[in-house]
C-alpha cells in the first residue's frame, strides 16, 4: 500500500529519519486516511490549497497529498519507520475487510 | 526564455532561480563560439579581459583576480594555501561551513580560534574585535552578510580597524551573500575576497571569484595551457589558483551578471527592500513565528529567518510550504555557530530569501501559506 521511494537521514539532524513515497489511495481514499490515522493515535488536520493532510503523533509526522505523495518525518530510526508503515498498512487492510 | 514553473521560489540564498536573462544570454553566446586554445598568457585573451572587467568593478588590480569553480573552493584555496604551521587564525561565528570545515582541518597544526564579534542584534562589539587584534592573528576570516538572517556586517569599518591595530593580520571576506546585492568595492582593503556566481548575481553555478593580494600555495596542481615542459608545482606560477579546464561559459555569464548587478544595484536594492518590508509586515501578524535578526529592511539583504514556535520546528513548516509549491529552506543553513549564539543549537530556522525578480504577489502567497499553517499549527503542536 505504501511504496517508499526515498529514505534518508534528516539533513541537519542525524538522529532523525525522513522518507518519501506514495500511498495507494484506491485502497483507502485521501479523506478516508483521516479516520485511519486517528485510529492510530495521530492528530489529523486538513489544510492548504492544494489541500493536504497532516498527521502527527510523538514518534512520527506525516504529510499526505491528494495525489498520494506522502512524506514521513521525525522518525527516530529505519526500524521505527518500518514498524509505522506496517502499522498503517495493517490497519488499512483491516478497514478494507471491515467495509467489505 | 520563459519558465513554466508553478513554484514560488524563495530560496535565493541557496541559489537563484530563474537565472537572469543576462546570464543565460551570455552563457549561450559563450558555448556557441569555439573556445580559445591557449588562454591565459595573452593579455587580450577572453579570460584576461574578463579579469580586467572584474578588477574595474571591484577596484582591485587585474592580477589579483582569479576564477574558481565555486566559493567553497576559493575559500579552501585561501585557508589551506595561505596558513602556515603554528599560525593563529580567527574566524567569526557568522561563518558558513565552507569556512568552518577547512578551518577545523587546520586546527591540527595551527592555533584556531572562533568567536563572535557581534551581539545577538548583529551589532559590532568593538572591544571584542580589539581583543582579537591584540593577538595579531595571521588570518582573520569574516562574513560580509549572514546567510541565516541577511544582516549586513560593517566590514568596511572592521577592515580599517584591524588594519590600523594589527597591520600584519590578513583579512579574508566571504562575500557569498552580498555579491550582486551590495557594492563589494568597499571591501577592497581586504587581502582576500571570495564570492560565487549563482546566488544574488542570478547567474550560473560552476564559477566564482577569488580576489587575492597574496600568493597562495595552490590547492590543486595541474595544467595551465602554457609552460607544458615544466613539471614542478605551480607555487611560483602567476596563475596558481587556475588550473585545468575552466568553466568559461559560467565565468563569462558571471562577469556579465556582476556588471549588470552593479549597474542596477540601486534599483534592485529598492525592489528587494520593498519585498522584505512587505514580508516582515505580513509575518509580524502571524502567531507561531519569531523573527530572527533585524526588524526592518534596513541593514540587511533580502534574507529573512523565522524561528518556529508552538513546539514546532522548521521540519513541520517547510514541508507544508513545499506542498503549497513555495520553495524555501528550513534548517541550519550550514551555519551551526550562528544558530548556537541564537540559542538554536537543536533547532533550525525557516529562511526566506528573495531576488530582484521576486514579485509582491509571490510574497503575499507565502504570507498566506504561513498564516494557514499557523492556524492549524497551534492545534497540532499544543
Amino acid at each position: 500500500m505504501i511504496d517508499l521511494t526515498m529514505i534518508k537521514t534528516c539533513a541537519d539532524y542525524s538522529d532523525s529519519i525522513q522518507a518519501e513515497g506514495f500511498i495507494n489511495l484506491e485502497m483507502v481514499p485521501f479523506l478516508g486516511m483521516e479516520n485511519l490515522l486517528k485510529s492510530l493515535q495521530f492528530s489529523v488536520f486538513f489544510l492548504g490549497e492544494p489541500q493536504i493532510l497532516i498527521g502527527r503523533r510523538p514518534d512520527c509526522s506525516i504529510i499526505l497529498h491528494q495525489t498520494g505523495l506522502v512524506s514521513l518525518s521525525e522518525v527516530c530510526s529505519e526500524e521505527k519507520l518500518s514498524s509505522i508503515i506496517q502499522e498503517i498498512e495493517l490497519h488499512a487492510k483491516k478497514s478494507v475487510c471491515t467495509s467489505i | 526564455m520563459k519558465f513554466f514553473s508553478e513554484e514560488i521560489y524563495l530560496n535565493y540564498a541557496s541559489t537563484s532561480f530563474p537565472k537572469s536573462k543576462i546570464a543565460l544570454k551570455s552563457f549561450y553566446k559563450s558555448i556557441s563560439n569555439p573556445p580559445e586554445g591557449s588562454r591565459q598568457n595573452k593579455s587580450n585573451s577572453i579570460i584576461n579581459n574578463l579579469r580586467k572587467r572584474v578588477a574595474s568593478i571591484l577596484k582591485v588590480q587585474d592580477e589579483h583576480v582569479f576564477f574558481t569553480h565555486s566559493a567553497t573552493i576559493g575559500l579552501n584555496q585561501v585557508i589551506k594555501g595561505f596558513v602556515k604551521k603554528k599560525n593563529l587564525i580567527f574566524i567569526d561565528n557568522r561563518s558558513h561551513n565552507a569556512l568552518i570545515r577547512p578551518w577545523r582541518v587546520l586546527a591540527e597544526h595551527c592555533e584556531c580560534n572562533i568567536g563572535s564579534i557581534y551581539n545577538e542584534e548583529d551589532q559590532l562589539i568593538e572591544s571584542k574585535l580589539k581583543d582579537i587584534t591584540l593577538l595579531s592573528p595571521q588570518l582573520l576570516c569574516l562574513t560580509h552578510v549572514s546567510n541565516v538572517n541577511g544582516s549586513i556586517y560593517p566590514l568596511e569599518k572592521i577592515i580599517d580597524l584591524v588594519k590600523s591595530l594589527s597591520p600584519s593580520t590578513s583579512i579574508l571576506v566571504d562575500a557569498s551573500q552580498s555579491a550582486g546585492a551590495l557594492d563589494l568595492s568597499i571591501l577592497n582593503k581586504a587581502d582576500f575576497i571570495v564570492f560565487p556566481s549563482h546566488k544574488h548575481l542570478h547567474s550560473l553555478p560552476g564559477a566564482a571569484i577569488l580576489i587575492t593580494k597574496k600568493k597562495l600555495k595552490p590547492l590543486i596542481d595541474g595544467g595551465t595551457g602554457e609552460n607544458s615542459f615544466a613539471e614542478e608545482s605551480l607555487s611560483s606560477h602567476e596563475l596558481f589558483a587556475e588550473v585545468g579546464t575552466m568553466n568559461f561559459p559560467a565565468i563569462q555569464a558571471m562577469v556579465d551578471s556582476l556588471e549588470y548587478a552593479t549597474l542596477k544595484m540601486e534599483t534592485h536594492r529598492k525592489l528587494e527592500k520593498n519585498l522584505v518590508d512587505q514580508f516582515l509586515d505580513g509575518v509580524s501578524q502571524i502567531e507561531g513565528l519569531e523573527l530572527i535578526g533585524k526588524r526592518s529592511s534596513e541593514g540587511r539583504v533580502a534574507i529573512v529567518a523565522l524561528k518556529p514556535l508552538f513546539g514546532s520546528s522548521e521540519l513541520h513548516w517547510a514541508p507544508f510550504l513545499q506542498s503549497q509549491k513555495i520553495i524555501i529552506r528550513g534548517g541550519v543553513h550550514c551555519s551551526p555557530l550562528h544558530h548556537q549564539q541564537l540559542g538554536l543549537s537543536r533547532q533550525g530556522t525557516l529562511r526566506f530569501s528573495f531576488g530582484w525578480n521576486t514579485t509582491s504577489e509571490q510574497i503575499e502567497k507565502a504570507i498566506q501559506a504561513l498564516k494557514e499553517f499557523s492556524r492549524v499549527g497551534r492545534m497540532i503542536f499544543k
